[in-house]
């Protein structure tokens, strides 16, 4: 079979629409999401060409889910809200951390995030970020506490995490959420061979 | 419960109902069903003390801790399949033969042993509900527990990237870049330019079929609906109760979904004015061929 032939195939399967629909609107397909996931794992060969023409890459994360990055004006792209990041870093670290993985259920709450952003930062910088204000009103924690709620739900449609009630206090995270360890430590990579420079030219 | 269920078939009078099932069916309900909840809540100490222990196994150990962990992990799995499929083939088996007792209870009309075996589904229904829970949390934390292993601890035993993302939460602010994602789709204004105007398609009315009354009142369910509330009233009037199959059987005549939507109108009144002695829920009664419903006893 040619390479159009197969990628007939796999269009004309009645999970494309549904893949093709989600992926366009940023959603991850997780490995929990089997039927979907296995959709794209087994066509991958014909997908990843057919968005790379919408100039877009349709990428496999090795933790077990897949994600399109937009790479032109086609899709477009654009970047998550400084309150959604910080939330999604922390839901990360959460995620990484035996005590809700291995000794608890997995099941983490907004105020498991809530405790652990503020183990990490004062709350006025976290204020500050999830609210992206530096008006006094708005460092107000019960206005926090609704922008991690927001944040959370927000990432539940991208598909990060599943939802245990619809107010988003209770969640379990997804395996997409290690698309945030890639990030940081990508980021922490381009900072190091910086940092070294400088520090050469210092010397 | 075979060994009540086969007394029952000898049972005549109400004493021998008491003696060969009531009692023995209560006495099966404190005793065989307490020893399952307790066995059920030494099961959920057992799972604390599993998570507890593959917690301080990943603490002290790192990725030297997998494989003793997925033993454990298979071992809690495997316990607790075996358990649902015992209990539920169980529960099946007792919930059989209880369902036979009930109907010769009630045909025996032995309100005593009805409420007793009742008392057994109950508690066939509260295992079954625990089993599905403990076994969906027990698969979860099984799922969750083996990913952890085997995407955290085996690829960053020295937990590395935990440490990298606590650094990168300090040391967020304003200016940290974010992730990048697909822009959501906007939306599309349509306007007189843009949109064509749909060809004009001819129509004509409809002929092939008369048009209906839409009100049930007018119809031959709301009629068939006043025959049954009539014909339950005029029961009444001789006997103390009546039950709503009875009244169903003798309407061989109404066609089959008339009669189903005049039950309906005719229960909204029926409920409404009625008291109702007792609703068996296990029990299925045939009105029509293979028609059942679940009976309902009306009193004055």
């Amino acid at each position: 079979m040619s390479a159009h032939e197969n990628l007939g195939r796999a269009i004309a399967n009645a999970l494309f629409p549904i893949a093709d629909y989600k992926l366009r609107r940023r959603v991850h397909l997780s490995i929990e999401d089997v039927e979907l996931f296995d959709f794209v794992k087994l066509n991958y060969t014909e997908l990843a060409p057919f968005y790379r023409r919408y100039e877009a890459e349709l990428v496999e994360g090795a933790e077990g889910y897949f994600y399109l990055v937009s790479q032109g004006a086609m899709f477009g792209q654009r970047q998550l809200s400084k309150g959604e990041m910080l939330v999604a870093l922390t839901m990360a670290h959460l995620f990484r951390d035996p005590e809700y993985r291995v000794r608890g259920t997995g099941e983490i709450s907004a105020d498991h995030v809530i405790a652990r952003l503020e183990a990490l930062k004062t709350m006025e910088d976290i204020a500050r970020v999830m609210t992206e204000t530096r008006v006094k009103a708005d460092l107000h924690p019960a206005r926090m506490r609704e922008a991690v709620l927001d944040a959370i739900k927000k990432l539940a449609a991208l598909n990060f995490l599943h939802l245990l009630d619809s107010t988003g206090t209770r969640f379990r995270c997804k395996r997409p959420i290690h698309r945030f360890d890639q990030f940081v430590a990508q980021i922490d990579s381009l900072a190091v061979p910086v940092e070294t420079e400088a520090n050469h030219e210092k010397q | 419960m075979s060994e009540i269920e086969n007394k029952s078939r000898l049972a005549t009078t109400a004493e021998d109902w008491r003696n060969l099932v009531t009692v023995p069916v209560r006495d099966f309900v404190e005793g065989a069903f307490e020893r399952i909840l307790r066995y059920q809540s030494s099961l959920d100490l057992r799972h604390e003390a599993v998570r507890e222990e593959i917690f301080n196994l990943v603490q002290t150990k790192a990725d030297q801790a997998i494989d003793p962990c997925m033993r454990l992990l298979d071992q809690s799995m495997q316990t607790i399949v075996e358990l649902r499929d015992t209990l539920l083939g169980s529960l099946n088996k007792t919930e059989e033969i209880a369902l036979d007792i009930l109907v010769r209870a009630r045909d025996a009309e032995d309100a005593d042993a009805m409420a007793a075996v009742n008392g057994i589904l109950k508690r066939t229904n509260q295992i079954s509900e625990w089993t599905h829970a403990r076994m969906e949390a027990w698969s979860l934390h099984y799922q969750n527990a083996q990913s952890f292993l085997r995407n955290v601890v085996r690829v960053d035993p020295n937990r590395q990237g935990a440490e990298r993302l606590k650094n990168f939460i300090r040391a967020f602010d304003e200016k940290t870049p974010c992730m990048t994602i697909c822009r959501e789709p906007g939306l599309r204004h349509l306007n007189a330019s843009f949109l064509v105007t749909p060809p004009e398609r001819p129509t004509r009315q409809r002929e092939d079929f008369a048009i209906g009354e839409l009100e049930p009142e007018a119809g031959l369910a709301a009629r068939i609906a006043s025959g049954i509330t009539d014909r339950i009233k005029a029961d009444l009037e001789t006997r103390n109760s009546v039950r709503l199959s009875e009244v169903l059987t003798t309407l061989e005549s109404a066609p089959w979904q008339e009669l189903h939507l005049a039950t309906g109108i005719a229960l909204q009144s029926i409920l409404s004015n009625h008291e109702i002695a007792a609703i068996h829920d296990f029990v299925w009664t045939k009105v029509r061929g293979t028609a059942e419903i679940q009976d309902i006893e009306i009193q004055k």
